[in-house]
Protein backbone atom coordinates (compact mmCIF):
# COMPACT_ATOMS: atom_id res chain seq x y z
CA UNK A 1 0.00 0.00 0.00
CA UNK A 2 1.43 3.25 -1.02
CA UNK A 3 2.33 6.02 1.99
CA UNK A 4 0.89 8.71 2.80
CA UNK A 5 3.65 11.78 1.41
CA UNK A 6 2.58 14.72 3.56
CA UNK A 7 6.12 16.18 5.14
CA UNK A 8 4.38 16.74 8.48
CA UNK A 9 6.31 18.85 11.19
CA UNK A 10 7.73 23.12 11.30
CA UNK A 11 11.14 23.19 12.67
CA UNK A 12 11.59 19.51 12.40
CA UNK A 13 10.12 17.79 9.00
CA UNK A 14 9.55 14.39 8.50
CA UNK A 15 7.51 12.23 6.59
CA UNK A 16 4.14 11.06 7.59
CA UNK A 17 4.40 7.32 6.44
CA UNK A 18 0.84 6.81 6.61
CA UNK A 19 -0.28 3.81 4.64
CA UNK A 20 -3.29 5.11 2.49
CA UNK A 21 -4.69 4.48 -0.91
CA UNK A 22 -5.95 8.05 -1.73
CA UNK A 23 -4.26 11.10 -3.49
CA UNK A 24 -4.39 14.71 -3.91
CA UNK A 25 -6.84 15.76 -6.57
CA UNK A 26 -4.30 18.98 -7.35
CA UNK A 27 -0.73 17.54 -6.84
CA UNK A 28 -1.10 14.19 -7.08
CA UNK A 29 0.52 13.02 -4.13
CA UNK A 30 -0.79 9.92 -1.81
CA UNK A 31 -2.57 11.57 1.22
CA UNK A 32 -3.70 9.85 4.17
CA UNK A 33 -7.00 10.80 5.89
CA UNK A 34 -5.44 12.77 8.89
CA UNK A 35 -4.17 15.23 6.16
CA UNK A 36 -6.77 15.12 3.75
CA UNK A 37 -9.35 17.92 3.52
CA UNK A 38 -11.96 19.09 1.09
CA UNK A 39 -11.06 21.57 -1.34
CA UNK A 40 -12.69 25.12 -0.09
CA UNK A 41 -14.51 25.45 -3.26
CA UNK A 42 -15.12 22.41 -5.00
CA UNK A 43 -14.86 19.60 -2.35
CA UNK A 44 -12.18 17.34 -3.78
CA UNK A 45 -10.07 15.86 -1.98
CA UNK A 46 -6.92 17.61 -0.97
CA UNK A 47 -3.91 17.52 0.75
CA UNK A 48 -3.75 20.27 3.36
CA UNK A 49 -0.51 21.51 1.85
CA UNK A 50 -3.30 22.72 -1.40
CA UNK A 51 -5.72 23.99 0.61
CA UNK A 52 -3.23 26.08 2.73
CA UNK A 53 -1.90 27.59 -0.75
CA UNK A 54 -5.50 27.69 -1.62
CA UNK A 55 -6.07 30.53 1.03
CA UNK A 56 -3.18 32.66 1.20
CA UNK A 57 -4.52 35.51 -0.71
CA UNK A 58 -4.25 38.72 1.90
CA UNK A 59 -8.23 39.14 1.54
CA UNK A 60 -8.53 35.47 1.93
CA UNK A 61 -6.39 35.18 5.25
CA UNK A 62 -7.62 38.68 6.79
CA UNK A 63 -11.46 37.57 6.54
CA UNK A 64 -10.36 33.80 8.10
CA UNK A 65 -8.46 35.67 10.48
CA UNK A 66 -12.01 37.25 12.07
CA UNK A 67 -13.21 33.22 12.55
CA UNK A 68 -12.30 32.10 15.74
CA UNK A 69 -11.18 28.65 15.45
CA UNK A 70 -8.78 30.27 12.68
CA UNK A 71 -5.52 29.15 14.44
CA UNK A 72 -6.76 26.60 16.02
CA UNK A 73 -6.61 23.83 12.79
CA UNK A 74 -3.65 22.24 11.22
CA UNK A 75 -4.26 23.81 7.96
CA UNK A 76 -3.08 27.59 8.94
CA UNK A 77 0.33 25.49 10.54
CA UNK A 78 1.02 24.16 7.19
CA UNK A 79 -0.19 27.87 5.26
CA UNK A 80 2.33 29.52 7.86
CA UNK A 81 4.82 27.15 6.90
CA UNK A 82 5.47 27.75 4.05
CA UNK A 83 5.34 31.30 4.33
CA UNK A 84 7.89 31.25 7.44
CA UNK A 85 10.31 29.58 5.23
CA UNK A 86 10.22 32.18 2.83
CA UNK A 87 10.28 35.02 4.94
CA UNK A 88 12.81 33.80 7.17
CA UNK A 89 16.14 32.41 6.77
CA UNK A 90 15.57 29.23 8.47
CA UNK A 91 16.09 25.74 6.76
CA UNK A 92 14.53 22.82 8.37
CA UNK A 93 15.65 19.71 9.92
CA UNK A 94 14.60 16.63 7.63
CA UNK A 95 15.07 13.29 9.12
CA UNK A 96 12.94 11.19 6.37
CA UNK A 97 14.00 9.93 3.11
CA UNK A 98 11.72 10.77 0.50
CA UNK A 99 12.22 13.20 -2.25
CA UNK A 100 11.37 16.80 -1.38
CA UNK A 101 11.50 18.06 -4.75
CA UNK A 102 7.48 17.19 -5.18
CA UNK A 103 6.97 19.53 -1.97
CA UNK A 104 8.55 22.68 -3.78
CA UNK A 105 12.19 22.10 -1.55
CA UNK A 106 15.39 22.36 -3.10
CA UNK A 107 18.72 20.82 -1.45
CA UNK A 108 19.48 24.34 -0.19
CA UNK A 109 16.27 25.15 1.57
CA UNK A 110 16.49 22.17 4.21
CA UNK A 111 19.15 20.52 6.56
CA UNK A 112 18.93 16.57 6.28
CA UNK A 113 20.15 13.81 8.26
CA UNK A 114 19.96 10.47 9.02
CA UNK A 115 18.34 9.49 12.64
CA UNK A 116 19.32 5.85 12.55
CA UNK A 117 20.56 4.73 15.58
CA UNK A 118 19.07 7.65 17.61
CA UNK A 119 16.73 5.92 20.04
CA UNK A 120 19.59 4.83 22.53
CA UNK A 121 20.13 8.75 23.15
CA UNK A 122 18.67 10.18 25.92
CA UNK A 123 16.53 13.76 25.38
CA UNK A 124 18.35 16.88 27.01
CA UNK A 125 17.23 16.78 30.50
CA UNK A 126 16.15 20.68 30.82
CA UNK A 127 14.66 22.92 33.20
CA UNK A 128 16.15 21.84 36.39
CA UNK A 129 17.91 24.88 37.18
CA UNK A 130 15.13 27.15 36.88
CA UNK A 131 11.38 27.90 38.37
CA UNK A 132 8.18 28.75 36.24
CA UNK A 133 7.93 31.94 38.58
CA UNK A 134 10.66 33.15 38.97
CA UNK A 135 9.84 36.24 38.00
CA UNK B 1 -27.10 39.68 18.66
CA UNK B 2 -23.82 39.91 19.48
CA UNK B 3 -24.46 39.99 23.07
CA UNK B 4 -26.85 37.03 23.60
CA UNK B 5 -24.36 35.01 21.35
CA UNK B 6 -21.70 35.90 23.77
CA UNK B 7 -23.57 35.24 26.62
CA UNK B 8 -24.18 32.15 25.03
CA UNK B 9 -20.92 31.12 24.58
CA UNK B 10 -19.84 31.82 28.14
CA UNK B 11 -22.64 29.32 29.11
CA UNK B 12 -21.56 26.77 27.30
CA UNK B 13 -17.79 27.13 28.52
CA UNK B 14 -17.53 24.51 31.45
CA UNK B 15 -16.49 25.20 35.26
CA UNK B 16 -12.77 24.87 34.86
CA UNK B 17 -13.26 27.20 31.60
CA UNK B 18 -15.30 29.78 33.39
CA UNK B 19 -12.71 29.77 36.14
CA UNK B 20 -9.61 30.43 33.96
CA UNK B 21 -12.03 33.43 32.00
CA UNK B 22 -12.43 35.27 35.36
CA UNK B 23 -8.74 34.10 36.71
CA UNK B 24 -7.35 34.96 33.87
CA UNK B 25 -4.82 32.11 34.80
CA UNK B 26 -3.85 29.13 33.70
CA UNK B 27 -1.21 25.86 34.33
CA UNK B 28 -1.26 22.67 32.41
CA UNK B 29 1.04 19.86 31.61
CA UNK B 30 -1.08 18.13 29.48
CA UNK B 31 -1.59 17.02 25.49
CA UNK B 32 -1.02 20.39 23.36
CA UNK B 33 -4.31 18.84 21.65
CA UNK B 34 -5.98 18.94 24.76
CA UNK B 35 -4.62 22.58 25.84
CA UNK B 36 -6.35 23.64 22.31
CA UNK B 37 -9.09 22.17 22.90
CA UNK B 38 -9.81 24.05 26.58
CA UNK B 39 -9.03 27.36 24.93
CA UNK B 40 -11.41 26.97 21.66
CA UNK B 41 -14.66 28.00 23.50
CA UNK B 42 -12.86 30.69 25.21
CA UNK B 43 -11.42 32.16 22.54
CA UNK B 44 -14.92 31.99 20.44
CA UNK B 45 -16.54 34.03 23.77
CA UNK B 46 -13.05 36.75 24.23
CA UNK B 47 -13.77 37.04 19.72
CA UNK B 48 -17.45 38.37 20.17
CA UNK B 49 -16.52 40.06 23.34
CA UNK B 50 -14.03 41.80 20.80
CA UNK B 51 -17.01 42.11 18.45
CA UNK B 52 -19.40 44.11 21.07
CA UNK B 53 -16.94 46.80 22.57
CA UNK B 54 -17.14 48.79 19.55
CA UNK B 55 -21.04 48.41 18.80
CA UNK B 56 -21.63 48.97 22.55
CA UNK B 57 -19.77 52.16 22.35
CA UNK B 58 -21.08 53.41 19.11
CA UNK B 59 -24.76 52.49 20.96
CA UNK B 60 -24.15 54.36 23.90
CA UNK B 61 -23.26 57.53 22.38
CA UNK B 62 -26.38 57.21 20.61
CA UNK B 63 -28.61 56.72 23.84
CA UNK B 64 -26.58 59.48 25.63
CA UNK B 65 -28.01 61.69 22.32
CA UNK B 66 -31.69 60.71 22.38
CA UNK B 67 -31.80 60.63 26.25
CA UNK B 68 -30.67 64.51 26.47
CA UNK B 69 -33.36 65.27 23.47
CA UNK B 70 -36.17 62.82 24.80
CA UNK B 71 -35.55 64.59 28.13
CA UNK B 72 -35.71 67.85 26.00
CA UNK B 73 -38.64 67.18 24.71
CA UNK B 74 -40.67 66.09 27.28
CA UNK B 75 -39.96 69.14 29.87
CA UNK B 76 -41.30 71.11 26.82
CA UNK B 77 -44.24 69.34 25.84
CA UNK B 78 -45.35 66.65 28.75
CA UNK B 79 -46.93 68.16 31.73
CA UNK B 80 -47.94 64.82 32.87
CA UNK B 81 -45.61 63.40 35.91
CA UNK B 82 -46.07 59.94 34.82
CA UNK B 83 -44.87 60.45 31.74
CA UNK B 84 -41.97 62.67 33.21
CA UNK B 85 -41.12 59.62 35.35
CA UNK B 86 -41.66 56.71 32.81
CA UNK B 87 -39.04 58.96 30.69
CA UNK B 88 -36.79 58.96 33.46
CA UNK B 89 -37.16 55.60 34.41
CA UNK B 90 -36.41 54.14 30.59
CA UNK B 91 -33.29 56.20 30.75
CA UNK B 92 -31.83 54.94 34.43
CA UNK B 93 -33.16 51.52 33.04
CA UNK B 94 -30.83 51.91 29.92
CA UNK B 95 -28.27 53.61 31.84
CA UNK B 96 -27.68 50.11 33.85
CA UNK B 97 -28.11 48.01 31.56
CA UNK B 98 -24.92 49.51 29.50
CA UNK B 99 -23.24 49.77 33.01
CA UNK B 100 -24.34 46.07 33.54
CA UNK B 101 -22.85 45.27 30.02
CA UNK B 102 -19.37 47.41 30.36
CA UNK B 103 -18.83 45.60 33.63
CA UNK B 104 -19.39 42.02 31.79
CA UNK B 105 -16.71 43.15 29.56
CA UNK B 106 -14.33 44.18 31.54
CA UNK B 107 -14.66 41.30 33.94
CA UNK B 108 -14.84 38.69 31.37
CA UNK B 109 -12.40 39.97 28.65
CA UNK B 110 -8.82 38.19 28.02
CA UNK B 111 -5.61 39.49 26.95
CA UNK B 112 -6.08 39.26 22.75
CA UNK B 113 -2.34 37.92 23.21
CA UNK B 114 -4.37 34.54 23.91
CA UNK B 115 -5.48 33.88 20.15
CA UNK B 116 -3.50 36.15 18.71
CA UNK B 117 0.00 34.69 20.05
CA UNK B 118 -0.72 31.77 22.30
CA UNK B 119 -3.28 29.70 20.48
CA UNK B 120 -0.77 29.84 16.99
CA UNK B 121 2.09 29.03 18.62
CA UNK B 122 1.19 26.04 21.04
CA UNK B 123 -0.58 24.89 17.50
CA UNK B 124 2.74 25.35 15.72
CA UNK B 125 4.65 23.84 18.37
CA UNK B 126 2.50 20.62 19.10
CA UNK B 127 3.66 19.99 15.08
CA UNK B 128 6.96 19.04 16.18
CA UNK B 129 5.93 16.81 19.44
CA UNK B 130 5.40 13.11 19.89
CA UNK B 131 1.52 12.44 19.95
CA UNK B 132 2.19 11.57 23.46
CA UNK B 133 4.54 14.10 24.74
CA UNK B 134 2.31 17.00 27.37
CA UNK B 135 3.54 20.53 26.88
CA UNK B 136 3.33 23.10 30.04
CA UNK B 137 1.66 25.99 29.22
CA UNK B 138 1.45 29.34 32.29
CA UNK B 139 -0.55 31.61 31.03
CA UNK B 140 -1.27 34.93 32.92
CA UNK B 141 -3.94 37.32 30.26
CA UNK B 142 -4.84 39.72 33.07
CA UNK B 143 -3.70 43.14 31.87
CA UNK B 144 -0.52 44.35 32.50
CA UNK B 145 -1.73 47.31 34.73
CA UNK B 146 -2.88 44.55 37.24
CA UNK B 147 -2.04 45.66 40.72
CA UNK B 148 0.03 42.70 41.44
CA UNK B 149 2.29 43.47 38.36
CA UNK B 150 3.51 46.81 39.71
CA UNK B 151 6.91 47.47 40.20
CA UNK B 152 7.75 50.80 40.98
CA UNK B 153 5.97 54.30 41.10
CA UNK B 154 8.20 57.55 40.40
CA UNK B 155 6.80 60.69 41.71
CA UNK B 156 8.01 64.40 40.30
CA UNK B 157 5.99 66.45 42.11
CA UNK B 158 7.54 70.25 42.24
CA UNK B 159 5.19 70.96 44.51
CA UNK B 160 1.60 72.50 45.81
CA UNK B 161 0.23 74.21 42.84
CA UNK B 162 3.43 73.64 40.36
CA UNK B 163 3.61 71.84 37.31
CA UNK B 164 4.72 69.53 35.24
CA UNK B 165 3.73 66.92 37.91
CA UNK B 166 4.74 63.92 35.98
CA UNK B 167 3.86 60.15 37.30
CA UNK B 168 6.12 56.99 35.94
CA UNK B 169 4.30 54.07 36.92
CA UNK B 170 6.72 50.57 35.78
CA UNK B 171 4.97 47.26 35.42
CA UNK B 172 6.35 43.85 34.74
CA UNK B 173 4.08 40.96 33.80
CA UNK B 174 5.38 37.61 33.08
CA UNK B 175 2.31 36.30 30.89
CA UNK B 176 3.51 33.52 29.05
CA UNK B 177 5.79 30.33 29.90
CA UNK B 178 5.46 27.04 27.56
CA UNK B 179 8.00 23.99 28.00
CA UNK B 180 7.99 21.34 25.34
CA UNK B 181 10.27 18.58 24.54
CA UNK B 182 10.70 18.36 20.67
CA UNK B 183 10.64 15.32 18.88
CA UNK B 184 14.36 15.43 18.00
CA UNK B 185 14.55 15.28 21.65
CA UNK B 186 15.58 19.08 22.42
CA UNK B 187 14.20 20.58 25.44
CA UNK B 188 12.05 24.12 24.48
CA UNK B 189 11.25 26.97 26.98
CA UNK B 190 9.78 29.99 26.01
CA UNK B 191 8.76 32.94 28.36
CA UNK B 192 7.64 36.32 27.30
CA UNK B 193 7.33 39.18 29.43
CA UNK B 194 5.38 42.58 29.53
CA UNK B 195 7.41 45.52 30.14
CA UNK B 196 4.91 48.36 31.16
CA UNK B 197 5.85 51.98 31.51
CA UNK B 198 3.09 54.35 31.83
CA UNK B 199 3.77 58.16 32.23
CA UNK B 200 1.14 60.47 33.81
CA UNK B 201 1.31 63.96 33.21
CA UNK B 202 -0.33 67.26 34.44
CA UNK B 203 0.26 70.51 33.01
CA UNK B 204 -1.15 73.53 31.47
CA UNK B 205 -2.25 73.41 28.03
CA UNK B 206 -2.18 76.00 25.28
CA UNK B 207 -5.59 77.11 26.57
CA UNK B 208 -4.24 77.50 30.00
CA UNK B 209 -6.62 74.77 31.74
CA UNK B 210 -4.79 71.95 34.11
CA UNK B 211 -5.05 68.82 31.65
CA UNK B 212 -3.98 65.44 33.11
CA UNK B 213 -2.40 63.34 29.47
CA UNK B 214 -1.59 59.40 29.84
CA UNK B 215 1.36 57.67 27.40
CA UNK B 216 1.60 53.69 27.74
CA UNK B 217 4.78 52.08 26.37
CA UNK B 218 4.70 48.23 26.04
CA UNK B 219 7.75 46.04 25.49
CA UNK B 220 7.43 42.76 24.88
CA UNK B 221 10.53 40.93 26.04
CA UNK B 222 10.54 37.41 24.09
CA UNK B 223 13.22 34.84 26.11
CA UNK B 224 13.60 31.42 23.96
CA UNK B 225 16.10 28.75 25.86
CA UNK B 226 16.78 25.43 24.02
CA UNK B 227 18.54 22.13 26.04
CA UNK B 228 20.26 20.42 23.24
CA UNK B 229 21.95 16.83 24.51
CA UNK B 230 25.47 16.97 23.41
CA UNK B 231 25.17 13.27 21.68
CA UNK B 232 22.47 14.71 19.22
CA UNK B 233 23.62 17.63 18.55
CA UNK B 234 26.59 19.59 17.89
CA UNK B 235 26.99 23.77 17.22
CA UNK B 236 27.52 24.57 13.74
CA UNK B 237 31.00 25.25 12.58
CA UNK B 238 29.64 29.36 12.00
CA UNK B 239 28.26 29.41 15.36
CA UNK B 240 29.97 32.40 17.08
CA UNK B 241 27.72 34.17 20.49
CA UNK B 242 29.90 37.42 20.40
CA UNK B 243 29.18 37.95 16.88
CA UNK B 244 26.63 41.01 16.73
CA UNK B 245 24.44 39.57 14.15
CA UNK B 246 23.16 37.03 17.36
CA UNK B 247 21.29 39.54 19.26
CA UNK B 248 22.33 38.61 22.87
CA UNK B 249 22.52 34.77 22.05
CA UNK B 250 24.04 33.22 24.96
CA UNK B 251 25.70 29.40 25.56
CA UNK B 252 25.62 27.38 28.86
CA UNK B 253 27.20 23.88 28.56
CA UNK B 254 27.63 20.58 30.57
CA UNK B 255 29.12 17.55 30.26
CA UNK B 256 26.03 15.66 28.74
CA UNK B 257 23.85 19.07 27.05
CA UNK B 258 24.44 22.71 25.65
CA UNK B 259 21.65 25.70 26.14
CA UNK B 260 21.20 27.82 23.50
CA UNK B 261 19.09 31.32 25.28
CA UNK B 262 18.35 34.43 22.81
CA UNK B 263 16.10 37.41 24.36
CA UNK B 264 14.56 40.39 22.27
CA UNK B 265 12.92 42.82 23.14
CA UNK B 266 9.95 44.06 21.13
CA UNK B 267 8.63 47.43 21.43
CA UNK B 268 4.81 47.16 20.40
CA UNK B 269 3.20 49.74 18.09
CA UNK B 270 -0.25 49.50 19.48
CA UNK B 271 -0.42 50.23 23.18
CA UNK B 272 -2.06 46.73 24.31
CA UNK B 273 1.45 45.08 23.37
CA UNK B 274 -0.34 42.83 20.81
CA UNK B 275 2.25 40.15 19.50
CA UNK B 276 2.65 38.18 16.50
CA UNK B 277 4.00 34.27 16.50
CA UNK B 278 6.70 35.37 14.41
CA UNK B 279 8.07 37.18 17.54
CA UNK B 280 9.10 34.04 18.72
CA UNK B 281 9.25 31.70 16.33
CA UNK B 282 12.00 33.59 14.47
CA UNK B 283 13.96 32.87 18.12
CA UNK B 284 13.67 29.63 18.23
CA UNK B 285 14.69 29.19 14.22
CA UNK B 286 17.77 30.89 14.85
CA UNK B 287 18.72 28.78 17.92
CA UNK B 288 17.88 25.49 15.40
CA UNK B 289 20.01 27.11 12.94
CA UNK B 290 22.60 27.35 15.56
CA UNK B 291 23.07 23.26 15.93
CA UNK B 292 23.23 20.58 13.55
CA UNK B 293 22.95 16.95 13.94
CA UNK B 294 25.62 15.05 16.17
CA UNK B 295 25.55 12.25 13.53
CA UNK B 296 25.53 13.83 9.79
CA UNK B 297 23.75 11.41 7.12
CA UNK B 298 23.23 10.97 3.72
CA UNK B 299 21.82 14.34 1.70
CA UNK B 300 19.13 14.66 -0.65
CA UNK B 301 19.64 15.83 -3.76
Amino acid sequence: MPKCEVKTGFFILRDCENPTNHSCSICNKNVCARHMRGHPETGAPCCLDCVAEFGKTAEKEKEKEKADDYYYGPVWCFGYRRRFYNDSDYQPMYSGSSDLSIDGFDESDIRSFDTADEGDDSPAEAFDDQSVFDS
Amino acid sequence: MILFDALSAYSALNNEQKHFVVNKKIQLNQLPNKTLDFLKPITKFDLLLNALKPKLKVLFIVMIVLSIIGGFGLSIYVDSPEVMFGGFGSALLFAFLFWATFAFIKRYDLDDNLWHFAVPFINILSQDMAEDEPMFVMGDFSTHEAKEHHKEEINQDPGFMKYPKVVYNKYMHKWLVIRAQLINGACLDTQITANLNVRKKTDYSRSNKIKTKYKRKVKQIVSVSIDFARKRFTLTPDFNPNNRKNDNLKLKESDKKQRLTVTRAIRCEKDNGMLIPEASLTLIGKLMMSVSPARKGKQHA
